[in-house]
């Protein structure tokens, strides 16, 4: 194991074309922890993936067809001026993921509806997985259970069943938003246009390297697959060719928790649908 | 607040190759590191095997020790983000090298 040369890294991010950097960690010797290629496996059946996106492909040009194009850049953070984006959560060391990128989007989906942007909706994403599904921290979810479940049951509030990342029992509470409908998208005009709308839920294979992204526009160009993992979409950008989005790590991680990634990379709009939920908000959320 | 586990000691041989599993590699952002006594272990191989979980659910990260010395020493495997300092969890398992 040996240490990485990080000058060798940010020149070959550098001369990959990439546009991100990488920085020295307390644990930065482990980032390239070679694949143990006959054990390996991807975490989603991509026969399944490849054919539900080429499946939503042939069908969603004709309907995006009547839509006016998308504009270059969108960014719910700063939209005309407004945030409506939450502020960034830490799921710790509990594979709940998706449960953390649902509730932002559900939140930030919320604060659009209603028209109050800058509030800290805050939803229960222990109430979303540990009551969407069992036992989950070592195996992880997948994206459109937990929008079923929010779509049947609602998601309550963090203040009635805070999150810790452990496996825990389901504590049935009030619910403060519910899902009425949602789509996947797969065509890159109809993942611009459902962020036009709102923020999605969307995913990535991670690699060694993710775990240094310090800030720029990431591209993978080294380290092991380690695994799927889901993130709230909250914008795009044309010029600098990424999506922008906002991760469940903390506010230590990348661009104080979030982070753009090039259009094509790690599967994130050719491999994972976009998950556009359409928001029913209750009174319990207190944003009327 | 880092969850310690302890396991039983492990009695080995000079020459012996161990090996180590740690789940829930990757998840969340955190990763495990293998640190030993360079007198009586080296982790010489690490490895990252999937499991067939799920969106989220991270992988088995996997470490070969190999045995170069006399003596007792505590393999310790941490978890912990490459960003953070401290770790969330530690796993240690003595190792006894009989002569």
């Amino acid at each position: 194991m040996a240490e990485p040369d990080f000058k060798n890294l940010n020149q070959t991010i550098k001369s990959s074309g990439a546009a991100w950097i990488a920085a020295k960690t307390s644990h930065s010797k482990y980032w390239g922890l070679p694949a143990s290629t006959s054990l390996f496996g991807l975490a989603l059946d991509p026969e399944k993936a490849l054919a539900e996106s080429l499946a939503a492909r042939r069908t969603e040009p004709r309907r995006m067809m009547a839509v006016a194009p998308p504009p270059k850049r969108v960014d719910w953070r700063s939209s005309k001026n407004k945030n409506y984006v939450t502020p960034v959560r830490d799921q710790g060391s509990c594979g709940a993921c998706v449960s953390f990128a649902t509730c932002a989007v559900l939140e930030s989906r919320s604060l659009i509806a209603t028209g109050k942007p800058g509030v800290d909706l805050d939803l229960s994403e222990a109430h979303l997985f540990f009551c969407g599904t069992k036992n989950a921290c070592a195996v992880g979810w997948t994206y459109e259970p937990a929008m079923a479940f929010a779509k049947k049951n609602g998601v309550g509030k963090e203040a009635d069943f805070p999150y810790t990342p452990g496996n825990q029992a389901c504590r049935a509470i009030d619910p403060v938003v519910k899902v009425k409908t949602y789509t996947g998208w797969a065509s890159t005009m109809a993942r611009k246009q459902a962020l036009t709308r709102g923020p999605v839920v969307g995913g990535l294979q991670v690699f060694g390297d993710f775990y240094a992204y310090a800030g720029g526009v990431y591209q993978h160009v080294g380290g092991d697959f380690v695994g799927w993992h889901a993130v709230a979409i909250v914008g795009y950008d044309d010029v600098a060719g990424c999506w922008i989005a906002k991760n469940s790590w903390g506010t230590g991680w990348g661009e104080l928790g979030f982070f753009r990634i090039a259009y094509g990379d790690c599967g994130i709009d050719n491999k994972v649908m976009f998950y556009e939920p359409e928001v029913r908000v209750l009174a319990g959320a207190g944003l009327a | 607040m880092t969850a310690i586990t302890r396991h039983p000691p492990v009695s080995a041989r000079r020459g012996d190759r161990l090996s180590f599993d740690a789940p829930r590699e990757g998840v969340g952002g955190y990763r495990w590191s293998a640190d030993i006594d360079p007198g009586v272990g080296a982790v010489t191989e690490t490895g990252v095997a999937q499991p067939g979980g799920l969106v989220g659910g991270g992988a088995v990260a996997r470490f070969a020790l190999d045995i170069v010395g006399p003596g007792t020493a505590t393999l310790r495997l941490s978890l912990r983000r490459p960003w953070e300092k401290d770790a969330a969890e530690i796993v240690e398992y003595p190792i006894r090298v009989e002569s």
